[in-house]
């Protein structure tokens, strides 16, 4: 072991074992620890809840699709069938957007429709305030202990008149700055080992039907990778101002303000400067615009010139004179032909609207560069599959299957229904052809492959922090 | 007599210092730019909103007026619809469908200030005679993550920036003299301690006050709020008065922290502590209780209740109509007017009232744990001024929830004579004239009685006005033993 190392080891095991006989840091750190136990526990509850009672609702309107009677296919496309997104088991980490996204959509016939129910909507204004969650926990007050251990790191010595002595015995600044960092690092470390310990078993426990172990555990890596990096910046950045600042008070201060900053100034600043950059459209101009495109196609208007031209193609094509004497069911072709169009529509329109939320994310993201929070919010949700990345794949499955069944009603009638029939039904083991709708969570490359932008923000954050830390251990006045 | 001549001295003092360090341009700069952004925030949402509603209204009048022109021309003989659903006398599909109206909430004038519940709750409902459930909770397009953020208003700003504004400027109102060695010196004077952190806090206060009260008044100004108005002017004085009391609520914390005889940095870290417990940890928690007590059911269980109760009546659908030809033969015997379906669209209807009874008490089971739950948090509240702060700069808004949940009783009402309107015409098999067109229902807001509003937010004034009171009695007390020399 050479020298320096030996240096920064002792240094290390004297800061750990001031801290740890400090009573202020019993305090905190316990005060942290029960908010912890609590969120995971609070989290895991309602994570189960919106687990089992989505499974109830999605088992219930399966069978009512089942249970729907003999009807003609296409009013069985009608009746349709209600979507529940499945909760991801990591949103008892961080829960994400789930409650400000409707838990549901109505998959009918002729329109892919928007997720309702907020149960954001369905709550006190309190919610506002923010939740009491395991990441809100670590993205803000785990940093404010940070701040709190580390404010006074060099500043305390010089006011003790103990730097003076440390440099004069030929202690480096930067060997300084590596032992409390060390410390530091191991107490932060050791305050969140339990939570991470008892999640990570609970993690064992939850519902794999929709998300693997192996992705859970693959995400839940990924996570305390991103959230490492976020606390060793904190711990970088506040040794950093604490050796560069006069005094333990203007250390403090300063590093107040960036917390504040971070944690809440800069996320609402820059989600307004996102709406007014990239707008959202009102549902009323995304309804007229679907309405507008959708009146090129003809629906059930039989006098629309698009239904005129399709049905002369269709007669051209079986060589016939009258509909009457096509050997498929016209009622059917034409059916599947206007939902084909619709879906082109659909894509478009729907894509459009996702890119601008992709744009406010990304605009809101590059904040991150100065404020790590804008980068790491987004991460989190995004690997615990609580992001707007992993509602609007459950919504493209949700349409697929919109489709499915779609293409399956037409498809029986084109088959089976004879021209001219106004009698014809269907009964149950057409609508047993519909398998019930699974969704799996996305794989943990997929999600660390969309959060990769953000995942650079967050380390050029921490080198930067690293380097301003280093720098100010330099130029430390003794 | 001393006293106040005192206090004068002092508070001048403190001004001089202040101009010195140009802090006071610095406080004024800083609260410049936070609310001028909270104020183009706050109108272009107000702005998207309007424009959302005037495009609905738009939609709404030309869908009208093709229905009129249609008719005029199957009046005339030039027209024939095809089929029921096109046809613009029947009142089935026109009434469900066609001439759905929007009922609109108006904003009020100071909508601006606080986006509140407003980007939850849409300002407009589109009505129609189908049951409630297919129109209420319809909700509008917004980026899922703007929403968990939250909005950079006006209400923000005083809620969450004006307290740490006021730590920033108070935490070490006496410890630095303390620990500058000053205040020794200060206190050979006959001035007692009181006296000298009251005169230092009263030129904060006159401070941080006027200039968010001016600012916010130019501000109001320039967005193009007519304060000329009895309704503006009474909500400008809550706002206004509402802001004093939760100003003087933090200055009152920090004297008190300050009373506590710790060092500066201590006492920031404590006042950062306080101002994360009022404005996070305090209001998470209460949810969680309110939450443990009226659990919401989640939403998802309705869809399936609900469509459980349409299909018991579609079964029940020839009992119905067989049971409604029994007691209204009159009706089954007019001839059946413009229209092939009759038999169709009034089974629709009946199938549709007999889902309506039990579809109307299931989603009221929903409103009434909501109410429940709104009613615990008003109580709870009192133990954060910051939740108390909220919700009432909400109220003065409009934003709030209360003013959505008194939207939604009047759609209801208003829901019940569209229904009214439409239905019976259906089962009486009555083609709609143009007359008639003349006729629909209109929806138009009643606002709020303002008393209502004011014993709610003179509620919220007391919430704040306890705390301040109990936090000056603390500091007096405590400040007798306070140690002059460190």
């Amino acid at each position: 072991m050479n020298a320096s190392a030996t240096v920064i080891g002792t240094i290390a095991r004297k800061e750990l074992l001031e801290q740890l006989r400090d009573a202020r840091f019993w305090w905190t750190g316990g005060i942290i620890l029960v908010l912890m136990l609590i969120a995971l526990f609070l989290g895991w509850q309602q994570m189960q809840r919106v687990d089992s009672e989505h499974a109830i609702a999605r088992a219930v309107a399966y069978q009512q699709w089942l249970d729907q009677g003999d009807k003609n296919p296409h009013q069985a496309a009608h009746f349709g069938q209600y979507a529940f997104k499945p909760v991801s088991p990591l949103a008892f980490v961080d829960p994400g957007i789930d409650r400000f996204v409707g838990s549901t959509v109505w998959m009918e016939a002729h329109k892919q429709n928007e997720f309702n129910f907020r149960p954001a909507r369905d709550a006190t204004s309190l919610q506002r305030f923010g939740e009491l969650t395991i990441a809100f926990v670590l993205q803000i007050l785990v940093p404010l202990v940070i701040v709190l251990l580390a404010f006074p790191a060099f500043t305390g010595e010089r006011e003790r008149g103990t730097l003076r002595q440390l440099l004069s015995i030929g202690v480096k600044p930067t060997q300084l700055l590596a032992g409390k960092g060390l410390a530091i690092m191991a107490v932060v470390g050791a305050l969140l080992l339990p939570t991470a310990l008892i999640g990570l078993i609970a993690l064992g426990f939850a519902d794999t039907q929709h998300a693997g172990a192996a992705n859970l555990y693959l995400r839940s890596a990924w996570l305390i990778v991103g959230y490492a990096i976020y606390l060793t910046g904190f711990i970088a950045l506040a040794l950093g101002a604490s050796a560069a600042s006069p005094s333990s008070r203007h250390a403090l201060v300063a590093l107040l303000a960036f917390w504040v900053v971070n944690g809440f100034i800069a996320p609402r600043a820059m989600t307004d400067l996102a709406r007014l950059v990239s707008p959202t459209p009102t549902k009323v101009e995304f309804q007229n615009g679907i309405n507008e495109a959708r009146k090129a196609t003809f629906g059930h208007d039989e006098t629309h010139p698009a239904f005129v031209a399709f049905r002369d193609e269709v007669l051209k094509k079986y060589n016939v004179a009258r509909i009457e004497d096509l050997p498929v069911s016209f009622r059917g072709l034409s059916l599947r032909k206007d939902d084909e169009n619709g879906y082109r529509i659909y894509d478009e329109h729907y894509g459009a609207l996702w890119n601008t939320y992709a744009r406010q994310e990304r605009l809101r993201a590059l904040a991150g560069f100065a404020f790590p929070l804008a980068a790491l919010r987004p991460f989190s949700m995004g690997l615990a599959g609580t992001d707007t990345f992993h509602q609007n794949q459950f919504a493209t499955a949700a349409e697929l299957y919109r489709r499915q069944i779609q293409t399956a009603m037409s498809e029986d009638l084109i088959q089976h229904h004879k021209n001219g029939d106004t009698n014809y039904v269907s009964n149950r083991q057409l609508w047993e052809q519909i398998p019930a709708l699974e969704h799996k969570i996305p794989k943990a490359g997929t999600a660390i492959a969309q959060q990769s932008l953000n995942l650079g923000i967050l380390l050029a954050w921490m080198f930067a922090t690293i380097a301003f830390a280093a720098m100010a251990a330099r130029r430390l006045r003794p | 007599m001393h006293t106040t001549l005192y206090l004068k001295e002092i508070f001048n003092f403190e001004r001089s210092l202040f101009r010195a360090e140009r802090l006071d341009f610095f406080v004024a700069l800083i609260l410049f730019a936070a609310i001028a952004y909270a104020f183009v925030n706050g109108q272009s949402w107000v702005n998207k909103q309007q424009q959302a509603v005037h495009a609905a209204q738009t939609e709404e009048s030309v869908r009208l007026q093709e229905l009129k022109n249609n008719l005029n021309k199957i009046d005339a003989g030039s027209l024939k619809p095809a089929k029921a659903f096109e046809n613009p006398a029947n009142a089935y599909w026109v009434g469900n469908r066609h001439a759905a109206t929007y009922a609109v909430l108006p904003p009020t004038a100071f909508a601006a200030t606080a986006i509140g519940q407003s980007d939850l709750n849409p300002p407009y409902v589109k009505v129609s005679a189908d049951n409630k459930e297919s129109f209420a909770l319809n909700e509008e397009i917004e980026n899922p993550g703007n929403l968990l953020i939250g909005n950079f208003d006006l209400a923000f700003v005083v809620v969450f920036l004006l307290p740490l504004l006021i730590i920033a400027l108070s935490y070490n109102l006496i410890s630095a003299e303390r620990e500058q060695g000053t205040l020794a010196i200060v206190m050979t004077n006959p001035v007692p301690l009181w006296v000298l952190i009251a005169g230092k806090l009263s030129f904060r206060v006159v401070l941080v006050f006027s200039l968010t009260v001016s600012i916010t008044v130019i501000g109001l100004l320039v967005i193009g709020t007519d304060l000329s108005t009895m309704d503006s002017l009474v909500r400008l004085g809550w706002w206004i008065a509402l802001l004093l009391a939760y100003i003087l609520f933090w200055f009152a914390l920090a004297a008190a922290v300050n009373a506590l005889a710790k060092s500066s940095a201590q006492n920031a870290l404590i006042l950062t502590g306080l101002w994360l417990l009022i404005l996070l940890v305090l209001p998470a928690l209460i949810s969680i209780a309110v939450n443990a007590v009226y659990p919401v059911p989640f939403r998802v269980a309705m869809v399936g209740s609900i469509r459980s109760a349409q299909t018991d009546a579609n079964r029940e659908a020839d009992a119905s109509v067989a049971r409604f030809e029994q007691e209204h033969p009159e009706m089954t015997a007019m001839p059946v007017a413009k229209g092939d379906d009759y038999a169709a669209t009034r089974k629709r209807v009946l199938v549709q009232q007999a889902a309506a009874e039990r579809i109307a008490q299931i989603m009221a089971g929903y409103d009434r744990q909501l109410s429940q739950q709104q009613r615990i948090v008003d109580s709870l509240s009192f133990l954060s001024p910051a939740i108390v702060m909220q919700e009432a700069l909400n109220a003065v808004a409009g934003t709030d929830n209360n003013r959505y949940q008194y939207l939604s009783r009047q759609v209801d009402a208003f829901h019940h004579v569209w229904q009214g309107f439409f239905l019976p015409k259906v089962l009486e098999n009555t083609p709609l004239t143009l007359a008639d067109y003349q006729r629909f229902p209109r929806f138009a807001y009643v606002e709020q009685a303002i008393s209502e509003t004011n014993m709610r937010l003179l509620g919220g004034l007391l919430g704040l006005a306890v705390p301040i009171g109990l936090l000056c009695l603390f500091s007096v007390r405590r400040i007798r033993n306070y140690p002059v020399t460190a």
